[in-house]
Formats: structure tokens, sequence, C-alpha cells
């Protein structure tokens, strides 16, 4: 044996993979030269020195807990990590909206609701909100329309969507903090009920919602409005599937498509490009066709991910009655003309989400994740 | 207190308090392996921190058969090398060929300039010092997999899965970094020498 094979022998027996023979041959060789032998004591002692260094006892900083503790701690009560899919995505729809209505593109047009294929009361609707054609419906419910044309619609205010609240970066996989809105908007609500979610996979976060120009759009509620508390179960299923595509568009297309064939409303949120282009597309579906659109759905691309929850919703619905009844109370009472502009622009985020719920609940909503391959 | 299973499922189900346990019962071993990678109790602290509040945000996608404590270092390590590689503004650099100036072979010139080496009259105290100090001059994914395998004694297989690469890359990586190290090492205590 060479001193070159004899290192690469010195390598694999300190990770004791030689075998008898082999070991042997080295040893042999190592017998008659000093240079190898050196070295090989030379990467045991290495080894030894390393192991010891792991053997060590280290104590964590005291603080170290603390501080973790209270970064969660707030962290629970302002990011919607924590919120299961669909409370997120209508969380993250609501702060959007906020963020619209705080510009000068006006409070209407920043109302559309985030796709759920409901037509919601319409008090006052405002000229500038362009009428979206319907393609047809099915079982009763606004059927999409064709999302790839409608997506400069579908962000009325003309806001930057990628900067919009509950963002996705596709390239941590993390939604982003919510933007500065929140107060006394129904994320505060949302916020409070994190202990009713699920333990926040950041693949399920839901990028903020771009609504698929499905015509719909609501305004601040009259008086007399006032909700009833439910006091049954409001479950919602919700799928996430990813798949990766080869083009973007085509699956796109071709998922509104499906889901229009079997009545489910859907929605499109703005591509996120950080390495790979991602869309996100949600569709709410009847419970009894969802299982067909899910096997459609993954027959556009290659699935590699599929994740279902089941959520009973009632617990952050009646708080956020509350509240939203509690708005409606003030914006009546309001003598200020701006400030009544003002709660009235929050009771109509409150009323949107409230509609959202109500419209998933006992359906499915599944959340497409397509991603360039 | 409860075992970590048990409290695995109940942070999974947002009890707060239950992750904050498993916290307790795991920061040695994070803050040991963050102190490891770093090299430095500020920012093995802040990579603790982190790590910990990454594994909280993911702990809806912990398959509690697997070991909490693995999982949590192979969170660690993983943010680390990211972000390693973002503050080094580069794409990360495996150095799992050979290196270009070996071509006659890494290992025959030390060989043959083993008379002499420094590195063998070394006392105990020194040379763990060195290993120490060299072990932090490395390229990240030469840290990373020597201290996973050297320092924390995992096997090739689960650095493989925490690493997320083969296990033949795990054993040419570890190669490279142990020679890596024994060079490094014998450049610095001939330089030491020296001065």
């Amino acid at each position: 044996m060479d001193c070159r094979k004899a290192e690469y022998y010195i390598r694999q027996r300190l990770d004791q993979l030689l075998s008898e023979e082999e070991n042997a041959a080295l040893e042999q060789h190592l017998a008659c030269c000093e240079a190898c032998a050196g070295e090989l004591a030379l990467q045991e002692r290495l080894s030894m020195t390393l192991r010891e260094l792991g053997r060590e006892e280290i104590q964590a900083p005291p603080a170290l807990s603390s501080l973790i503790m209270n970064n969660l701690r707030p962290q629970r009560r302002s990011t919607l990590a924590w919120l299961p899919v669909a409370w997120r995505k209508a969380v993250a729809a609501a702060a959007t909206l906020l963020l619209l209505a705080s510009g000068s593109a006006g409070v209407m047009n920043g109302l559309k609701l985030a796709g759920n294929g409901n037509n919601i009361v319409m008090e006052s609707p405002t000229p500038n909100v362009a009428a979206v054609p319907e393609p047809g419906s099915a079982g009763g419910t606004t059927a999409p329309v064709d999302v790839a044309s409608n997506d400069n619609e579908a962000n009325p205010g003309g806001s930057d969507p990628g900067n919009a609240p509950g963002t996705i970066s596709p390239e941590t996989g993390e939604a982003d903090k919510p933007g500065g809105n929140q107060i006394s908007s129904p994320l505060a609500v949302a916020q409070n009920h994190q202990q009713t979610g699920n333990s926040g996979s950041p693949e399920g976060d839901i990028p903020a919602a771009e609504p698929a120009g499905n015509g719909t759009g609501i305004s601040a509620p009259g008086p007399g409005s006032d909700r009833v508390l439910l006091s049954d179960e409001m479950k919602v299923t919700s799928t996430v599937l990813k798949i990766t595509v080869d083009d973007l568009t085509t699956a796109r297309t071709r998922a509104a498509s499906l889901a229009a064939g079997v009545g489910a409303a859907t929605q499109v949120f703005p591509e996120q490009t950080s390495g790979k282009t991602v869309l996100v597309m949600r569709f709410t579906v009847d419970s009894d066709k969802a299982p067909y659109l899910t096997e459609v759905l993954s027959g556009l691309g290659t699935p590699f991910h599929r994740q279902d929850e089941k959520r009973d919703l009632l617990p952050l619905y009646n708080e956020t009655k509350v509240q939203y009844n509690e708005l409606l109370e003030r914006r009546d009472a309001a003598t200020d003309s701006g400030e009544r502009r003002q709660l009235e622009i929050q009771a109509a985020s409150y009323k949107q989400l409230l509609d959202a719920w109500e419209e998933e609940a006992g359906k499915q909503v599944i959340n497409l994740w397509l991603e360039n391959k | 207190m409860h075992d970590p299973k048990t409290l695995v499922l109940k942070a999974q189900s947002n009890d707060l308090g239950a992750f904050e346990e498993l916290v307790n019962l795991y920061q040695n071993k994070v803050y040991g392996l963050c102190l490891h990678l770093t090299g430095n109790p500020d920012d093995a602290q802040d990579l603790a921190q982190e790590a910990f509040i990454r594994a909280y945000k993911a702990l809806g996608r912990f398959r509690n058969e697997a070991d909490f404590g693995t999982w949590i270092h192979r969170i660690t390590v993983n943010v680390w090398l990211n972000l390693q590689r973002k503050n080094n503004g580069r794409k990360p650099v495996y150095l799992d060929e050979p290196y270009p100036s070996d071509k006659s072979g890494g290992l025959q010139r030390e060989v043959a300039a083993l008379d002499g080496d420094p590195l063998q009259a070394l006392e105990e105290k020194e040379f763990r010092g060195l290993v120490r100090t060299t072990l932090l001059g490395l390229s990240e994914e030469h840290r990373a997999v020597l201290v996973l395998r050297e320092i924390e004694g995992y096997s090739y297989e689960e650095v493989s899965r925490m690493l997320n690469c083969s296990l033949g890359t795990v054993k040419s990586r570890l190669s490279r970094a142990r020679e890596a190290m024994r060079r490094e090492m014998t450049k610095r205590s001939r330089e030491a020498g020296e001065a």
C-alpha cells in the first residue's frame, strides 16, 4: 500500500468503514510508515477533541427561554400565521381592504368581496366599480369569471398587491406580518382567538386576496342589519394542494375552468416570484363536489403536497359579530361625518368577513398552489 | 412535567405553556449547537431564539413520531446556513469536489510534510483551542457537517436528512471537511510558531 491509498483508508477508518482486510492492510502500512501513522494519530486526536466538545455541558443563557416566549406571545397577537387557512385568507382580505380604503381610490372600490361567489348588500354602489360579466352560474352560485382576464380589475385600489398584508413569500413560505391597520379591525378580533386556530404551518399561509372579479361588492351596512349570533357550528373544511406545472397561465385558466364546471367560486392571489413563480388560487365549492374538483385540479401538474384541515369558525364568528354590531352602533351615534365614514369602513370589512364565513360554512375551500417547474 | 411527545401534541393544539416546557427542555441542546456553529454567545442566543420561533411556526408540520430534539436541531442548522448564505451574499459553495490545487492528492504533501508537524507537539489545551478556532474558520457547509457528525454525534443518515443531501454527499463533505480542518490547523499552527 502506498501513502495515497493509506490516506484514503485513514479517512475510512475514522468512520469505521474499513473491512477487516482493509484495516489489516492499513495497519501493515502504518507499521512501516511513520508519516501515515502520525497522520492517523492526528486525525483521531482531532475527532476525539471534537467529540469532547460535544460532551461539554453547555447551559443556555437564563434569559433565552423568556426571550423566546416573549417573542412568541406578541407574535400570536400580531401575525396571521396561526390562523387556519380560511381565516387567514379572510382576515388578510379585510386588512387589504382597510389599506385600500385608507387611500384616495375610494372606499367602495376597495370593498369588493374577496371572491366568495356571493352578492352582498350594495346600498350605494359607486359608479366607478366596473360591472363584471358573469359567464354563467351553476348550482346557484355565482360562477367565477375568467380569472386570467380580470387581474387588473381585481386590484381596484391600485395598490401593489405585493405589499398587502398577509402576503406570502415563496422563498420563506411564511406570511409577512400584516400592516399597521389592524387596530380596531377584524384582525384584532382574529388575533384574540388564536387559541382556536391551527399550529401555523407556513405551507398553509395564503397571500393577500386578489379578488377574481366575481362582481360582488359590499358597502357599509345600514341600520337594522345587526346579525344574530349563531348557536350552531360553522365547520369549514379546507385543503391545501400544491402542484408543479409546466405553464402557470395555462394551469390557472384550466383550473378556473374546472372550478366553474362545478360551480365553485374562484379567487386568485397575486403571483409571487422569488426563484420560482407561485400562484395561489382559492376555490369555495360545495362539499359533495370538492373531492372531484380536488382530483381534477391534481391532474393539472405534479402534486407534491396536500394538507386537509377542518375548523369550527363559530367562536371567531360570534366574537366578530359582537364587534361588528358595536361598530354599527357607534357609527349610528357618530355626528362627525369623517368619523362616521371611518366607522363605515371598519364595519364593512367586518361584514365582509362575516359574509365570507357564512358563505364558506359547510363548504370546502381548496387552496391551490401552482408552482412553475 | 410531561414527556416531549405529549408536550408537542399540546403545543400543536396551541398550548403555549407546553411549548414553553419544550423550550426549557431543549434550550441547552439547541444553544450548544448554536454555540458550536456561531462561535460566540450573542450570535448563539440569537440563533437559538430564531430556531425556536421557526419551530413554533412550523409545529403543525412536525410528525410526532420523530424526535423533537433532532427536528429542532435540523431547523437550527438550516436557519444558520441560510443566514450565513444570506449574509455572505452568495450561493453556497460546496467543497465536495477535490480541491483544484490537489491534483496530486490532497494528503500527499501533508503526509510528506509531517516531519516536525507543529500540531503533534501541541498540548491538549492548545490543541483543543486550535480546533475551536479552526472550526469557525471553515466554510459553513464543512462546519455544519463536522458539528453535526463529530460534535453532536448524529449518524450519516441523520446528517443527510438534516442537511437535505444524499448520504454520499455527507460522506464526501465530511471527508473534505476533515481534510480542510487538518490543513488549516497545520497552517495556523505553523503561523503561530513562526510569529
